[in-house]
């Protein structure tokens, strides 16, 4: 039921996000439902993409991220459900004949082929439009250039580097043009250096080729640093799909905020208008007065101040006291961590560059607040 | 110099029991059977006075050439059938199943016929060829032949029959097991690049399975080129390969002729094997 209601809410904000000519959707996804036996791995899921966009899909592992990639590059075919690409149902119709590129999570480069033969493979050997061996040339050099492996093309696969290689594997897909790239946890196998400047890049990519990509993958910040728009998948349902800003501003359900990993989820329940946990209660919202029984309260790291005890509250603030236990430093942010009186974690995090550090002692109590505005409740616990 | 030679010794003694094997049981083997290849031969008696008479008398021969002959296309005929056999199970085996318990089920099923021993999987083939044989008993029963087909027994179909289930095993041994090392993404990434079935096969599942097609190849080649017991037993003696010769002619102690069998059928495996190893550098691909 409520996958529904989800659906409903993901298909008004795609008319919503600024900047997109809300025309006909390149890839639609309506009502599918993928089941393995028994096993339920999608459920309902409807959305849409359009051209020229840069979704990711955020989940953890066993959402059926992976199975939604499969399902729109043709491995396998939905139980129910219908997948339309440029308005044409493609249910059915073979992977090689749907013109969408996959890049594997494993890279899945030929190991018997030299760098530009692999980047040459589907040019030369697709259904349609085959080039001959000089006109796949050219656009072999054209891709090398285009993902910085000039001068590879004559190596062996197993000669490069993993950040090279993933590059091949780009290459080879961009250089059949597809009308949407997927890209299976692309980032997944490289180191963090090389991560964080494939986020760049992959996104330039993008917007240089003005291509549509659909990006798996289970880091948030991956998910929130490159997207249009982020689909956050749930247990095979669709929990949220809007801007990467709305999605951490409103996180549509707890599990969402969980997915996130930037929100405080305190577990607890709603009992005449506030929250209530063992041995002390958090103030809410008049709008999330409504809820009532077991609940979990949300609000994120870097939205909670740490004051002395005895600091005044501002009309509007929520408000708790509790005890520090220790705090981790990463450069460009510290994060105080806290214990509830009933034993449960709460983080506070500063930015330096917008806030001053603290220096708080281990074990001594201080007042943490927030703005009542930016504390959500969800019915129900996670975990 | 003393110190080079321990220096040399010290580096190098561990090749001396391995070069002390082949030397014994397959160098001074082989020269030994190309210098009995040229002694006298007398009814009762050989020589060690060097003749080429036997090398002569076996390319003057039909009988004995045309066994060189019968060789390479007995060879030939059995290669081909066991890959067109083998080949198609193989991909079933390796790509189509894809839990790797039933792969292995399914391998050691194909692998149990050669738990018998070999004479007894030859002479198995005898009732189920001849005239009143079970083959012949379930076409005629199901009315595809009205009379026992006689061509199935002590002829050389039979025989080839025989050879190919007998070697069927060494090909679906390592091509499966280089079939089943692919990457199943490798191969959809393949059609996700537009590739259709004929074009994954030739340009992907070929190449990356050809050393277990090579290895299999080998293996049968050198099975069948030395055969002598399933041509003996299945064509009943009408086909003679050079390993029949060889049998023959040490039966009868004609240790010079059996030598210029031996010899022409070793150069015949060396070129075999030479010639399928240019097809691919097994030690480069494993």
């Amino acid at each position: 039921m409520s996958a529904e209601g989800t659906a409903t809410v993901a298909a008004d904000a795609t008319g919503t996000v600024p900047g997109r000519d809300a025309g006909q959707p390149l890839l639609q996804v309506r009502n599918v439902t993928q089941r393995y036996g028994d096993k339920v791995v999608l459920r309902n899921v409807d959305l849409d993409v359009f051209e020229n966009e840069y979704v990711t899909v955020l989940g953890p592992s066993g959402s059926g991220k992976s199975v939604l990639l499969r399902l729109i590059a043709g491995f396998e075919d939905p139980t129910e459900g219908e997948i339309d690409i440029s308005g044409r149902n493609v249910v059915g119709v073979p992977a090689h004949l749907r013109n969408v590129g996959l890049v594997f999570q494993n890279f899945a480069l030929f190991p018997h082929l030299k760098v530009g033969q692999n980047i040459a493979y589907g040019l030369r050997n697709r259904a349609h439009d085959r080039l001959s061996a000089a006109e796949a040339d050219v656009k072999v050099e054209e891709m090398l250039h285009l993902v910085g492996l000039e001068g590879l093309k004559d190596r062996r696969v197993n000669q490069i580097s993993g950040g090279q290689r993933q590059r091949v594997a780009l290459a080879r897909t961009l250089a059949t043009d597809p009308k949407i790239v997927l890209l299976d946890e692309p980032l997944g196998a490289l180191d963090a250096n090389l991560r964080a400047s494939m986020k760049i890049e992959l996104r330039k990519l993008q917007t240089r080729l003005g291509a549509t990509f659909v990006h798996v993958t289970g880091n948030e910040e991956e998910a929130l640093a490159m997207a249009d728009r982020i689909i956050v998948l749930e247990r095979g349902r669709i929990a949220q799909f809007d801007a990467p800003e709305r999605v951490f501003a409103r996180p549509e359900t707890a599990q969402v905020a969980f997915a996130l990993s930037r929100f405080n989820l305190v577990k607890g329940r709603v009992e005449g208008g506030s929250f209530v946990a063992d041995g002390f209660s958090l103030c809410l919202a008049p709008d999330h007065q409504v809820l009532s029984g077991p609940a979990t309260y949300c609000v994120g790291y870097d939205r909670v101040d740490v004051e002395e005890v005895d600091t005044s509250l501002a009309p509007g603030d929520c408000s708790i006291v509790c005890k520090h236990v220790s705090h981790e430093y990463s450069g460009a942010t510290v994060t105080y961590l806290f214990e509830l009186p009933d034993g449960q974690h709460f983080e506070a995090q500063y930015h330096l560059h917008h806030r001053k550090a603290k220096r708080l002692e281990e074990g001594a109590e201080y007042l943490l607040r927030w703005p009542m505005a930016r504390a959500f409740v969800y019915p129900g616990v996670v975990e | 110099m003393s110190g080079q030679r321990g220096n040399w010794f010290t580096r190098h003694w561990q090749l001396i029991p391995g070069s002390a094997w082949m030397i014994l049981f397959l160098i001074a083997p082989l020269i030994m059977m190309i210098y009995v290849s040229f002694w006298t031969q007398t009814s009762f008696d050989i020589k060690p006075d060097l003749t080429t008479k036997s090398w002569q008398t076996f390319f003057s021969q039909p009988v004995y050439y045309s066994a060189l002959w019968n060789t390479i296309r007995v060879w030939l005929i059995v290669l081909v059938g066991t890959f067109v056999l083998g080949v198609p199970v193989a991909i079933f085996i390796g790509l189509f199943v894809r839990s790797n318990t039933v792969q292995t089920i399914l391998l050691v099923l194909a692998v149990i016929p050669f738990w018998t021993s070999f004479l007894v999987r030859i002479v198995a083939w005898k009732p189920m060829l001849g005239q009143n044989g079970a083959l012949n008993i379930i076409l005629m029963k199901a009315h595809i032949i009205s009379e026992p087909l006689s061509f199935l027994l002590y002829t050389e179909v039979g025989m080839i029959i025989g050879m190919i289930q007998i070697y069927l095993v060494f090909v679906v041994g390592p091509v499966t097991f280089m079939l089943s090392r692919i990457d199943p993404n490798v191969i959809e990434a393949a059609r996700d690049l537009g590739a259709g079935t004929g074009r994954i096969f030739k340009d992907i599942l070929l190449p990356l399975s050809r050393p277990g097609l090579v290895t299999g190849a080998i293996f049968v080649s050198v099975l069948v080129l030395g055969e002598f017991a399933t041509p003996a037993s299945l064509s009943g003696r009408k086909v003679n390969l050079l390993g029949n010769v060889i049998v023959t002619q040490v039966g009868s102690l004609k240790w010079a002729f059996a030598s210029v069998a031996g010899v022409v059928l070793t150069v015949v495996i060396a070129l075999v094997i030479v010639g399928l190893l240019r097809i691919t550098d097994l030690r480069k691909e494993v």
